[in-house]
Parts: structure tokens; C-alpha cells; sequence
């Protein structure tokens, strides 16, 4: 389902014309490419070298064809004047007109009263007069043009000139107005549209929010395309609550990086009664580059910018605005990064994270030395700083893990015993001034896993199924070592979950190394298609056995340190033909005889445009025991015939009892235009209001794929939707 | 009742030469299929000219949705979405089959007022994403090996 | 061109002095000043005082061959079935599928009427066969280059 045509077949037909033979415009330089000329009669007048040809005359020069009744062609100038159903044919182009003449040989000419078609495209219109300048440039005058399909020509854009450029891939047109359904809806002193499947953004897809935080908000993008490799969106945007804005998008691509800018402004905000505004860079290195490197840089004026002109849950949900610089080099065996990450909070409530300037990062991991023996070095230095370093800890903490593991394996079975040391080390400033500037861990670690493999084949109907059981054991000792002294800058307890079974130290980051002596265990079993190898089911249990306390703890510890059992964890994941998907994950607490944590995902999703979603999650406290989340969610989309999409979605939260999000709404698609409407209400704050947002966007295919911002909250809301095209 | 050691059949692709050809900047996923395909018996080669079969890692997908929300709309949980491209084909590089997208998803816990230990989470899952994924990918890519060599 | 020679040669030839008619047969070839006509079969028609006025040529394909000082290349051509008028205005009549070869410019089609002193030639299809025109536009350029 991957055609990058704009166009769905299902709903266009077919393309206008049938496979052309390649434009070849060597072969129309080449001298031993022939012209020749077929048709009923023919009159050579030696003396002027010119040919009257008369009966469907059809002259052909490599990939032109020019067809006329009557031709009269100098073979000194080579010029042809053709009249009489005239229809001009070169690759991706056809004109048709009642007259006109052309130079085959550097392709000038000119036609009047004529109609034009490009197949790539759809793109097709008639003007007063074409005149084509050369073998990838022509102009239109007094032109109408549209990419509906023939006999369902919803919208022409008209204009006073069209230019075409088959070489860059673009046309553009002055004095333009949009006629849609017979109403002429925009005007526009100038756009430029893509004219082959090089697909570039247009413009004129205007999109509407209606909400109660911002009122009646309305964006029409202008598309102005500089060069082949610099172009920008200029939206101009009326926020009838707020004032006028103006959204910009700026894009430049080089042979040494990618370049996008978004600058959003709005002057003095009736509501907020103050200047508005966003601005984010995102640079990329090319990805052939050996050192990439990339830069992330965000900032808005105010904690409620993306809520009041943010579309969608992905902008709604943010609490840190994150900015960042990378760049990394990588082989097989070693990967170098540097990083440096800021933030912007944007939610009050709590307290901004540690500024990252920067993180250094060795990672070094050689093919195994001898057989099985496997050597790893992970190393990281990182500078941490904060807003305020009065109340919080900052400086520099180096963190070094050299491992060295030995893999016994065959298919059946696998056993790699691994000893390792976290050494960690700190150059401090701290504001309590009796604590130590520069503490320091050195902490051995030794684990062992092995696992085996046992299958089973069997059938169900006709299909050939295996299935597998992997028991899988994992036993970690890790000695306890004093780590109060050291700072927390971005380790907590990380979450318990099966993959956590198998890492060796149970919180997020190094700042603490938990000890430990403990042995996990997990059993997986797999139901394997053995046709094509895809996984039909996946289910796995684990839980750790714990030895002896643990002694390393942090304040808020997700465990109570002294049990000598962990959750039990188990995860359910099935993909079955069909498109049914079942995902549940489930955390039972044996000591407090608890669910602590149950997600659960029923998925329906026979092609990517026909999605149901119905969820289920929960998470209690663990002291308490008390929920501290339980919500159910329901998102689908779904076809309506050919041309519709319902659109849905509701999330509830039990725990409130309370609709936290809803939202409903339809796309049509006619083929050559398309229309989303969708109206949303969520909730900000229990005892406010719920906001609502009604978004409308009217897109013309193949003149504009830019801000199609409904259909982007629905890859946002609705997991698993992809649209047909 | 049929449960016997894996391999204690027909090992898929033993002694099979094998070429894992990249287009995407992915070192940990390419070893990861390198030593796979070693454990299911294949000789990897450098040269394709070399091979019989072609794995070639097309690109990487990455999606993150906020997967659970607060009262105040403030994220809870996030979900990744993570998914590998690939194609077999033959030495020539005539294709066996489509290309295709294995994904897989996991949901990590948001913790507001700890931003840090959050993308240090979210490594770790995309670590375990990353890992599975590339499990699964070869399943299918020996599938298809298998029933075109 | 009216007055020169004209040479026949053919393995057999009759003559009838009655009609002015003459056939001849076998490897029949024609010379009249620059035009030289060849065929299997040619019947020639002769006026009172011996002038040849028209020659009908049959052959597989019977062909003829006309160099003109000032022009590069020799026009060629080939017919089934021909008719050469040699008196004014001198022209040939090609029929059942005909062609005509000047360089690389070739005519093809059901009859061309060549008129060789106003070079005019008028080509006419018929049914399937259409008349077809074939020449290299760039290679004329570059022979004319060198003419001026």
C-alpha cells in the first residue's frame, strides 16, 4: 500500500494514461535519433525543403509525438505548423489544441486554445495559449487547472499565468483563485504545486479550531518554494480571542545538513495580554555522514503556550519542553556520543530537571576475543547542573563499567556468566557544605545467565505451528556498598517489569548501584508460524528471588527492601491473522495479595486504515495500596464504503470517574479533495471545565500536503492508524 | 509429548552463507542480526557475491504517544512504538518477498518531577524493544530464507 | 536534359515499328543523361519521330537512380511497378509500394509522383500502408555545415 502517487486508484481510477515510454532527452539530441512522419498524403516542395502532410499526419521524435489533420513542416528550420485536432505527447505531458506550431529541435513553440494533462499528477486544465519554451519549461496563459479526476472536477484553480517546470518537479501560478464546487473560495497573488510525484507540500490546506481556551482559530498555510532545496510555510492565523498570528515554517536542505525552523508569534495576546511566541530549530547531519549530529532546540514564551495553540494530546500532555544537541560516531564495535539537553518546565507543580551540558559517552563492545569471551567498556562523563544550585547538587560525575562475560551457547541452550565493576565517581558543588565534595563507588558485579530452548511442532487446521518453551535463570550478586554520600541526579527505582528481571542494578541510573543477591526467574512460551516465522503468541511469567535484604535503598523505593520475593510479572503479547491483537501486562503482589500494575490492549486492525482500540490500565500505590491510576480507553477508525472514515475515541478514568478525554469526527475523501472534521474535549483541571476543539481541514490532493493537522492527531490518538496514502 | 531440544531437528540455515547488508545507521542491531544468524547455523560473509541468501536492514521506526494521562492532562505513562524494516533477497538483489515492518511496543512509566531518570527509563525500553524486535525479525527472515534457498 | 542520349541495354529486347513499342526483358537498364532506370521488364513507348515519351518498368523492385551536380547525394528509387515521363514535365510515377532515398531522407508510401525538374514529390497512402517520411534532422545540420 506504499504507491507515493497522492492519488488512491480505488478512488481515482486508474491513472490517466497508460504506462508512457521514458522521457528520453538524450535521445532528442542524439543525431541518430530519426524524425519521421506518417500520414495519408504528402507533398515535398524540394526547393523551400518543406512537407505539406494531410490525414492524421503523426510526426515522432524520440518520445514526442505530434498528431495533427494537417501539418506543414520545414526540414531547413525544423518547425511545424500543425491545425486540425491537434494533440501534442511527450513523456508525463499531453497537450490538446486547434492549432499551433513547434520546433523540434530545441522544442520551442506554442499553442492556442489548448488542454493539458500531467500524468504523474493527475494534474490537468486548459488555457487560452501554451507556450513551451524549451524541452522542461512552459508557460499557460488564462489557465484553469485541477488534479480531479475528469469527470468529477470538483475544484479548478484558475489563474492569469501558470509556469511549469518539469525539471525541478514544479509549477506555479499567478493571481490564482481556488473555485471549489463552483464557489471561488481563495485568492493568491502567487502558489507553487508539485507536478510529478517528486511529492512537494502546496498549498491552500486550510485548517480550523474552534476551542474554548482560544475561540474561532483559523490558519491558511502559503507555501513559497525558493529553490529546489529552501522552501517555507507562511500561515497567517486569526485567534478571534487572542489577536492575529503568524506561523512560519522554514526549511533548508544542503549537502551538509538538513535545516527546519518553526517560528510562531503572536503580539500581545487580549487574553493573556502579553507577546506569544515559539521557536524550535531541528538540524540534521546527512545520514551517510560517519559522525552525525543533530540539534533539537525548543523554547515558547509561556507554560500555556502549546495548550493554546497546540493541537492534540501530543502537545496538551508536554510538562518539560525538552532541547538538545547530540552528535555521535558509531562502528560495529565502538560508539562515541556527546550530549548536551536542557528544559523548558512548563508545568508548575514541579520542580525543573537537571540541565545535561554535556554527557560524554565510550561504548565499547568488540567482537568476542576468543570463542565466547566477550569484553564490553561503558563509560560516561556528564557535567549536571541545575536552575538553582543553591538548593540542589551540581558538578561533574564520571561513571566507568568494564565488563567481561564468557558465552557458552548453542541453539538449544545458552549460559554466560559475567563479572563486571561500576566504578562511579564525583567533582561536587553542593549547598550542604558538610557533605563530601567528591565521593566515589567502586562496586563488583557478578551475574550469571543461562536459559534452554525446548520446541514442539503441531498443527492447527492447516497450518504448520511450533511451539516453544524457554525457562530462563539469572542469578546476581552484587556486594552492598555505602552510596548515601553520592548525589541523586537521575536515578530512582527503576519500574519492576520482566525485562528489569535480567539488568543488574534495579534503579535508573548509576548515581546508585543496588546490591544484591538474588536469582530471577522466567519462563517464555512462543506459538511460531513455521510458513513464515511470524509470532502468533508470546507469553511470559518472571519474578526475582531474593537471597538476602537489600540494603541500598532510595526514600520513595517502589519495594519494600526486606521481602524475599518480588512481584510476579507477566506479559501477554498475541498477533493473529486477521489483524486481532491482544497485549496485557500484569503485576500480581503476592505479600499484599495486590494487582500492582495490569495493562490490557484489545486491537482489531485488519489494514492500516481500519483500527479499534479498547484498553485497559491500572496502577496502585504501594504503601497505601490505594489506585493511583485506572483508565480505560477506547480509539478506532474506521472505513465507511470508499470514501468515508468515522473517527472516535474516549478515555475514562475510573479512579475519578470522570471522561478525561472524548473525541468524534469523520474524514471524506473524494479523491482529488478531502475534508476532516473532528471535535475533541479534554479534560485540564477537574474543577474547570473540560476544554473543547472542533478541527476542520480542507486539503486539495496533489496541490498541498501541508498542516494536516487532524490527520496527524489521528496517528497520535488512534495506535496503529496509518492512512492509505 | 513432542517437547524436544530446539535444533534437535533440521538446524534452518547450518552452513547456509549469509550476508547482513545495512542502509540505516544501526551498528547494535546489525551485530544483533549478525550473531543471530550465526546461532541459527549460517556462515556470514562479507561480499554478497559470497552468499546465498541477503538480509538487508532497511531503517529504523521510533513513535512516542503519551499513553496515559492525568487529571490535568499531564502525561502518566508514555508508550514507544518501535518497528525494523527489512527485506531478503538473493545475491543479485532480486527480492524474495515484500519488505516488511516488524513492530513492537512497551509502555514506561512519566514521572513529572524526574525527567532525567524518565529518558533513562526509556532507554532501558528501547534497549528490550530494540532486542525483541530484532528476535523477531530474524524468525521471519530465516522463515523466508529457508523457503527460497 | 531533352535532347541527350539515351542508351538501352537487356538480354532481349523486341521492337514493334508499328506502335513504337518496345519490350525488353532480362536485367533491362535505362541511362537518359542523369537518370538511370533499371528493372526485369520495361516497356517503352516511342513518339513518331522516335523520342522516347514514356517507359513502364516492372522489377523486384525495379529502381532508378538520378545524381544532380550541386546536390550532395543521388536520389534512389525503388518501385514494383514505375512509369518514367520523359517529356515535359519530366517525371516518375512509383506504384504498389513505393520508396524514395535521398541520403538519409527516405519517402515511403502506396504511389509517389517525383517531378524531377521542379523536385517536387507528392506521396499518397492508401489504406494500411500510409505514407511515411524518415530523415535525421541533425545530421542534415551538420552536412550543410560544411556546404557553406
Amino acid at each position: 500500500e506504499n504507491n507515493d502517487l497522492p492519488f488512491d486508484p480505488a478512488l481515482c481510477g486508474g491513472p490517466i494514461s497508460t504506462q508512457p515510454d521514458p522521457a528520453n532527452l538524450a535521445a532528442r539530441e542524439d543525431p541518430a535519433t530519426p524524425v519521421t512522419i506518417d500520414a495519408d498524403r504528402v507533398d515535398y516542395f524540394g526547393a523551400t525543403q518543406s512537407y505539406r502532410f494531410a490525414g492524421n499526419v503523426l510526426l515522432q521524435q524520440a518520445d514526442q509525438q505530434l498528431q495533427a489533420d494537417r501539418i506543414v513542416f520545414n526540414q531547413e528550420t525544423s518547425r511545424a505548423d500543425a491545425s486540425g485536432n491537434l494533440r501534442y505527447y511527450e513523456d508525463g505531458l499531453t497537450l490538446w489544441a486547434e492549432e499551433g506550431h513547434l520546433y523540434f529541435d530545441v522544442t520551442r513553440g506554442a499553442l492556442s486554445t489548448a488542454r493539458f494533462q500531467f500524468e504523474h499528477s493527475y494534474t490537468h486544465g486548459d488555457a487560452d495559449e501554451i507556450i513551451i519554451e524549451d524541452s522542461q519549461r512552459s508557460r499557460y496563459r488564462d489557465v484553469r487547472f485541477t488534479t480531479c479526476p475528469p469527470d468529477r472536477t470538483d475544484w479548478w484553480l484558475r489563474g492569469s499565468e501558470l509556469r511549469t517546470d518539469r525539471e525541478e518537479g514544479m509549477g506555479s501560478a499567478r493571481h490564482a483563485w481556488l473555485q471549489f464546487m463552483g464557489v471561488p473560495l481563495f485568492y493568491t497573488p502567487y502558489i507553487s504545486f508539485p507536478i510529478d510525484d517528486r511529492r512537494r507540500s502546496g498549498l491552500l490546506a486550510p485548517s480550523y479550531r474552534q476551542s474554548s481556551r482560544s475561540g474561532f482559530d483559523l490558519r491558511i498555510p502559503y507555501y513559497w518554494n525558493m529553490a529546489p532545496n529552501y522552501d517555507a510555510v507562511l500561515a497567517p492565523r486569526i485567534v478571534t480571542r487572542r489577536g492575529l498570528m503568524l506561523d512560519t515554517e522554514w526549511r533548508l536542505l544542503t549537502r551538509q545538513f538538513a535545516a527546519e525552523t518553526d517560528l510562531q508569534y503572536l503580539p500581545d495576546d487580549d487574553l493573556y495580554g502579553d507577546d506569544r511566541w515559539l521557536a524550535s530549530l531541528r538540524m540534521e547531519s546527512p545520514e551517510e555522514r560517519a559522525i552525525q549530529w543533530e540539534l533539537d532546540l525548543n523554547r515558547v514564551s509561556d507554560e500555556d503556550y502549546l495548550r493554546d495553540f497546540g493541537s492534540g494530546i501530543a502537545s496538551s500532555s508536554v510538562s518539560h519542553l525538552p532541547s538538545l544537541a547530540i552528535a555521535s560516531y558509531q562502528t560495529l564495535d565502538l560508539r562515541v556520543s556527546a550530549q548536551a539537553q536542557t528544559w523548558q518546565t512548563l508545568d508548575q507543580e514541579v520542580s525543573s530537571p537537571y540541565r545535561i551540558l554535556p554527557r560524554v559517552r565510550v561504548d565499547y563492545n568488540p567482537a568476542p576475543i576468543a570463542a565466547g569471551l566477550d569484553y564490553r567498556l561503558e563509560s560516561e562523563l556528564t557535567y549536571f547542573d541545575h536552575a538553582n544550585p543553591s538548593a540542589r547538587d551540581t558538578g561533574v560525575r564520571a561513571h566507568v563499567v568494564p565488563t567481561l562475560s564468557r558465552t557458552w551457547d548453542g541453539l538449544a541452550y545458552f549460559i554466560t556468566p559475567s563479572f563486571a565493576v561500576s566504578h562511579t565517581e564525583y567533582w561536587l558543588d553542593r549547598p550542604d557544605n558538610s557533605a563530601a565534595e567528591n565521593p566515589s563507588s567502586t562496586i563488583p558485579i557478578f551475574s550469571v545467565e543461562a536459559g534452554i530452548f525446548l520446541e514442539r511442532d503441531f498443527a492447527l487446521g492447516n497450518r504448520a505451528l511450533m511451539q516453544t518453551l524457554e525457562p530462563r535463570l539469572f542469578y546476581l550478586y552484587v556486594p552492598e556498598y555505602d552510596q548515601s554520600d553520592q548525589p541523586r541526579f537521575d536515578t530512582r527505582d527503576s519500574e519492576l517489569t520482566l525485562g528489569q528481571l535480567f539488568r543488574t542494578n534495579r534503579f535508573t541510573g548509576p548515581d546508585r548501584q543496588g546490591d544484591a543477591n538474588q536469582v530471577s526467574a522466567a519462563l517464555t512460551s512462543r506459538v511460531v508460524d513455521r510458513q513464515s516465522g511470524r509470532e502468533h503468541l508470546s507469553a511470559s511469567v518472571g519474578q526475582i528471588f531474593y537471597l538476602e535484604d537489600r540494603e541500598v535503598t532510595i526514600n520513595d523505593a517502589l519495594e519494600d527492601p526486606t521481602r524475599n520475593s518480588s512481584d510476579i510479572m507477566a506479559e501477554l503479547r498475541s498477533q493473529l491473522p486477521g489483524g486481532f491483537n491482544v497485549f496485557a501486562d500484569y503485576r500480581w503482589d503476592p505479600y499484599d495479595n495486590r494487582t500492582r500494575r495490569s495493562g490490557l490492549r484489545l486491537q482489531y486492525r485488519p489494514q492500516p486504515d481500519a483500527v479499534i482500540n479498547l484498553g485497559y490500565r491500572s496502577r496502585t500505590e504501594r504503601d497505601s495500596g490505594s489506585r493511583e491510576l485506572e483508565q480505560t480507553d477506547l480509539s478506532f477508525v474506521w472505513p465507511i464504503g470508499a470514501r468515508w472514515h468515522a473517527i472516535g475515541g474516549w478515555r475514562y478514568s475510573l479512579l475519578d470517574n470522570e471522561t478525561l478525554e472524548q473525541f468524534a469526527g469523520f474524514e471524506f475523501d473524494n479523491c482529488c479533495w478531502s475534508f476532516r472534521l473532528l471535535a475533541r474535549e479534554y479534560v485540564r483541571d477537574l474543577d474547570r471545565e473540560p476544554e473543547r476543539e472542533v478541527m476542520f481541514q480542507l486539503e486539495f490532493t496533489g496541490l498541498a500536503d501541508v498542516g494536516r493537522s487532524v490527520q496527524d492527531f489521528m496517528i497520535d490518538a488512534v495506535t496503529g492508524y496509518r492512512p492509505r496514502r | 509429548c513432542g517437547w524436544q531440544l530446539r535444533g534437535a531437528g533440521a538446524i534452518p540455515l547450518d552452513g547456509i552463507p549469509v550476508a547482513v547488508v545495512t542502509e540505516a545507521n544501526l551498528p547494535e542491531v546489525e551485530r544483533e542480526l549478525r550473531r543471530g544468524m550465526e546461532r541459527a547455523g549460517a556462515v556470514l560473509v562479507d561480499e554478497r557475491e559470497q552468499a546465498e541468501a541477503v538480509l538487508v536492514l532497511i531503517s529504523e521506526q521510533r513513535r512516542r504517544r503519551a499513553s496515559a494521562v492525568d487529571r490535568d492532562a499531564r502525561a502518566q505513562e508514555y508508550e514507544l512504538e518501535y518497528g525494523l524494516r527489512f527485506r531478503v533477497e538473493s545475491p543479485e538483489g532480486e527480492p524474495w518477498g515484500v519488505s516488511e515492518v516488524v513492530t513492537n511496543t512497551r509502555s514506561y512509566r512519566y514521572d513529572r518531577d524526574d525527567v532525567l531518570a524518565t529518558e533513562a527509563r526509556e532507554e532501558v525500553v528501547l534497549e528490550e524493544l530494540r532486542r525483541d524486535t530484532t528476535r523477531l525479525l530474524l524468525a521471519r527472515a530465516q522463515a523466508t530464507m529457508g523457503r527460497n534457498l | 536534359e531533352r535532347g541527350a542520349a539515351v542508351q538501352l541495354e537487356s538480354d532481349r529486347a523486341e521492337m514493334s515499328q508499328a506502335t513504337g513499342i518496345g519490350v525488353y526483358t532480362g536485367n533491362v537498364e535505362l541511362t537518359h543523361g542523369d537518370t538511370i532506370i533499371r528493372g526485369d521488364r520495361m516497356t517503352v513507348h516511342t513518339s513518331q519521330n522516335r523520342e522516347i515519351e514514356r517507359v513502364v518498368v516492372e522489377g523486384e523492385p525495379a529502381n532508378f537512380v538520378r545524381a544532380r551536380e550541386g546536390q550532395q547525394e543521388p536520389i534512389r528509387g525503388y518501385a514494383p511497378r514505375m512509369e518514367y515521363h520523359a517529356t515535359a514535365p519530366e517525371h516518375v510515377r512509383l506504384l504498389q509500394g513505393a520508396r524514395l532515398v535521398q541520403g538519409t531522407n527516405e519517402f515511403t508510401g502506396e504511389t509517389i509522383h517525383y517531378d524531377l525538374t521542379e523536385e517536387r514529390v507528392a506521396a499518397e497512402g492508401a489504406g494500411e500502408r500510409r505514407t511515411r517520411i524518415t530523415f535525421f534532422p541533425r545530421q542534415d545540420e551538420n552536412a550543410e555545415g560544411e556546404d557553406e
